[in-house]
């Protein structure tokens, strides 16, 4: 489904005042997530996590290297045609406060592409799914968080597409709203979709990758199963495995 | 560009923008409730004013050496017709100093004749309501008393006193005093409107949505930037446009309103206004005002988009609106006409336009130039919000129009190239210090005011420079450079000069006017000799000019934008400079050719000598037209025909190809002449 090679990412960071230095973000990683499956991607605060996906997403261009997505065969690896196929999630990506939640949905359909008749089925539909009727027409700014966390699904699934890719979506939320969207996730793996997303929470990714993959300053630190991520970190723990592999890298850096 | 992708932008932001309450009060509730209510409130304190001021009786005492003449003056007059009362007092001076009267008279008599002195204090309105009153019946006194000694010489005093009859006959029609009342307010407030009723959506569009996290929400979505750009700047438009419109109702609404108020107290005020004499006027107002919407709402989207939040774009806007309504104020001063030249100034333009236009003067050719400059201005702004949007670093960056030049020079670390807000404040301080400083000096010392100038516009982007502590060398680009690229520098320059000719001659086929005003800015530049013209005319703009632009402008924009972009930008910004718009095209041309080779070249150096071959040429061809006219015709000839515009072309063309190729040659190969 999704198939990036070689993504570096350089920014020039502003230090105090004038001095410019600039890094790599993201330095050299490949990744593939299939139809299917869950991919984790694990790496501490600064480690090019949020970059990596957005560059994914096509919400910024890599320095080099490229994106490409594959629906029904074809090749894309136009950004704004890549961004057609994804439903993109992260802690940055706000919802229009003056807006309702309908008519959130409807522009994003809109700007999809998909026609009148398609909007207006898909909106019942995953209003049915999110469980909004009850504020699908208030405005987003007067709505609770875990409503708010529903609406901004909605946005993102509108489309109906067949890879998210999620920024730490469970990142300060409670138990309740969080389980919404792991269970969201696992539903939609079941349906045959892909699923990228980034996390700090060890026990969640452990409950739902199927793949992970360990990042650290914008490199790959290790990447496969849960188990065999295990295997190469030396423990059975996933807590100590990540602070294995994290510290071991940081010694030989 | 998908225009159903547009439309839908366009239905999401304005209806955002519909439902934030700032937006709305400033573009309903101001116009059409605070403004008339503003109007007619203080219209009406005013006229109570009046009444009451008419109506009250003030207090006179009068002080004399003989009582006789005070009682005489009683007995005559009525004091009570001029709103006056007498009242008794033995320390005048006292009463009128504790506002016990308000005013006093002392009389007393010198040389046999009478002296009135009228004592009042001019602070205190009542006193001086007071003193007028005097003054009036101090005027019926003396009247009669001429009129006495006429009688008494046998003379018919009314004939005397009138030997003619003066009246005066206002022949302007209703319409030309109601426009050019109008006329004097119109301008001002439509400018303001447009500025105040765009401001809001301006922020609330770009910096508002990058500090509520709405913007990286959009970018997920498959829309392109120029969809997002072209639909924000249509709501901000639009939002403008209305509350410009809303202003102008509620204004003619008032307008009448103070119109049938005058006419019911005032009988003189006859017949009434022929509102269809004003409608191709109006017309051309609305056009200006769809044109400066275009032009305000990309320069305050502009503005704003650099902004990370709310705050720092409203930081931001104070000074661009403080700019925008000090340029609308040239609209009030009487005398200044609407020029050719005028009409590429902006805000300007459009404020005295609109007050032409209600005074019932035309010129078919500068309403187009004043309509097309703002739109052209409009464009350009959008296009680098164009480039603002496409730039990750401002989008997802920290902050990116850095202002250092305020915060104190010891918390500020050394190198690096400037700021991109820096640099902005430089070009205003300069455009501002060369209209105001510059046009003094020139006016008084002439020639040595010119290099003045010059001196100015080196100076501030140097001071700016050396307070940020910026890497001199860098920011001016001051590196030694091989000679091939000198070389490279020559023939790229005279390519794009003899480009230039073509471009100049093909614009004066549209414009015949532009020729002469080519022809009489090199007149003006003319000094005492060949040398010294020389010097001010091509060396010192090779190198305040070059540090400005190719320097300072050049570095700041090259580290935020893409190399072409900063270019081109640097490009226009020099050609806006030069203030010509016949003249843009091939200044802004020239100095895209001036930063491609010191972009280059990383040598101001080579610009220096570009700028010294360009400005040189010109006080070549001044001096010795004859000499230049025998070696090279066609730069002197005043009609080029379509094969002397081939031949320019191909030999520009192939000498800027060999400046280019030697620009491009690989190291150490024979195109290395040093």
């Amino acid at each position: 489904m999704l198939d990036a090679n070689n993504l570096v990412k350089t920014f020039i960071r502003n230090e105090k005042h004038n001095t410019k230095i600039s890094f790599n973000a993201v330095d050299d990683i490949s990744l593939k997530v299939e139809l299917g499956e869950i991919v984790g991607v694990i790496g501490p605060n600064g480690a090019g996590k949020t970059t990596l996906l957005r560059m994914l997403g096509s919400l910024m261009k890599p320095t080099s290297g490229e994106v490409k997505i594959f629906v029904d065969g074809k090749q894309i690896s136009d950004g704004t045609e890549i961004k057609r196929h994804i439903g993109y999630l992260s802690g940055n990506t706000k919802l229009y406060g003056r807006l309702s939640t309908r008519e959130l949905m409807v522009m994003a359909g809109n700007l999809y592409g998909m026609s009148e008749p398609e909007i207006e089925d898909r909106v019942a539909m995953v209003s049915k799914i999110l469980n909004l009727d009850g504020f699908i027409d208030n405005r987003i700014e007067k709505l609770s968080t875990g409503q708010t966390q529903r609406a901004s699904i909605s946005r993102c699934i509108i489309h109906n597409p067949m890879l998210y890719i999620f920024d730490e979506p469970t990142l300060g939320l409670d138990i309740l709203s969080s389980n919404a969207i792991v269970d969201f996730m696992l539903k939609e793996k079941e349906a045959g979709k892909a699923v990228l997303y980034s996390t700090h929470y060890m026990e969640e990714a452990e409950k739902l990758c199927d793949r992970i993959i360990i990042i650290n300053k914008g490199k790959i630190v290790a990447e496969g199963t849960v188990n065999e991520i295990k295997e190469i970190g030396g423990s059975d723990n996933l807590r100590e495995v990540f602070g294995n592999l994290v510290k071991s890298k940081e010694d030989w850096v | 560009m998908n225009l159903k992708n547009v439309k839908s932008l366009f239905k999401k932001e304005l209806l955002d923008v519909l439902r934030d309450k700032k937006t709305v009060i400033m573009m309903v509730l101001v116009p059409i409730v605070l403004y008339p209510l503003l109007i007619v409130v203080s219209l009406q304190v005013m006229s109570k004013i009046t009444t009451t001021m008419s109506e009250k009786t003030y207090t006179v005492a009068i002080e004399s050496e003989d009582s006789g003449v005070i009682s005489d003056l009683l007995a005559k007059y009525e004091f009570a017709d001029y709103s006056l009362k007498f009242v008794e007092t033995s320390e005048p001076e006292k009463a009128l100093a504790g506002e016990n009267i308000d005013v006093y008279i002392k009389i007393s008599l010198e040389n046999g004749k009478e002296k009135f002195e009228i004592y009042y204090i001019s602070s205190i309105t009542n006193s001086n309501y007071a003193a007028d009153k005097v003054s009036k019946f101090l005027s019926d006194y003396s009247s009669d008393i001429t009129k006495k000694t006429l009688e008494a010489a046998g003379l018919d005093a009314d004939e005397v006193l009138k030997p003619i009859e003066v009246s005066f006959k206002d022949k302007a029609t209703n319409e030309e005093t109601a426009g050019s009342l109008l006329s004097s307010i119109l301008p001002f407030m439509l400018v303001v409107s447009l500025l105040m009723g765009t401001m809001y959506p301006a922020i609330d569009t770009t910096a508002g949505e990058r500090e509520r996290g709405t913007l990286e929400t959009l970018l997920t979505l498959p829309v392109t930037n120029s969809e997002i750009i072209v639909s924000k700047f249509l709501v901000v438009g639009t939002i403008g446009i209305i509350s410009a419109l809303l202003n102008v109702i509620s204004l003619i609404g008032v307008g009448i309103y103070m119109y049938s108020m005058a006419s019911t107290y005032n009988s003189n005020i006859s017949g009434g206004v022929d509102i269809a004499k004003f409608i191709p006027a109006l017309l051309i107002v609305i056009l200006c005002v769809f044109a400066f919407a275009v032009f305000i709402s990309a320069i305050t989207m502009c503005v704003t988009a650099f902004a990370k939040t709310y705050k720092e774009a409203n930081n931001y806007i104070t000074p661009l609106s403080l700019v925008v309504m000090f340029a609308s104020f040239i609209g009030f001063i009487p005398n200044v006409r609407l020029t050719e030249k005028a009409a590429l100034f902006p805000v300007a333009n459009i404020t005295l336009l609109i007050r032409d236009m209600l005074s019932f003067k035309y010129d078919a050719k500068v309403v187009l130039l004043v309509l097309l400059s703002n739109v052209l201005y409009g464009f350009f702004a959008i296009w680098i919000l164009g480039r603002i949007y496409n730039s990750e670093s401002i989008l997802f960056g920290e902050s990116a129009a850095g202002v250092q030049i305020f915060e104190r020079r010891k918390n500020l670390k050394p190198g690096g190239v400037p700021e991109l807000g820096d640099t902005i404040l430089v070009l205003l301080v300069t455009i501002f210090a060369m209209i105001y400083i510059g046009g003094a000096i020139q006016l008084k010392y002439e020639y040595l005011g010119v290099f003045g100038t010059q001196l100015l516009i080196l100076g501030i982007p140097v001071f700016a420079a050396l307070y940020t502590k910026k890497d001199f060398k860098k920011t001016f680009r001051i590196n030694k450079c091989k000679g091939s690229y000198f070389l490279a520098a020559a023939f790229m320059i005279i390519g794009a000069v003899l480009l230039g000719i073509v471009i100049t001659s093909i614009i004066g086929i549209f414009l015949p006017e532009s020729i002469d005003e080519t022809y009489e800015l090199q007149k003006s530049l003319m000094g005492d000799n060949f040398f010294s013209t020389l010097f001010i005319v091509a060396i010192v703009p090779a190198v305040c000019e070059e540090f400005m632009f190719r320097g300072y402008v050049l570095s700041a924009l090259s580290d935020k934008f893409k190399p072409k972009t900063a270019m081109l930008i640097a490009a226009c910004l020099f050609g806006i400079y030069h203030m010509s718009l016949v003249r843009f095209i091939v200044t802004a041309f020239l100095g895209y050719v001036s930063c491609y080779v010191v972009y280059k070249s990383k040598s101001i150096f080579t610009g220096s000598l570009m700028h010294f071959i360009n400005n040189g040429l010109s006080v070549l061809i001044l001096y010795y037209p004859n000499l230049v006219g025998k070696i090279f015709p066609v730069l002197t000839s005043e009609t080029l025909d379509i094969v002397d515009l081939l031949f320019l072309i191909i030999i520009g063309i192939l000498f800027m190809y060999l400046g280019n190729f030697i620009i491009k040659a690989p190291k150490g190969k024979k195109a290395d002449f040093n």
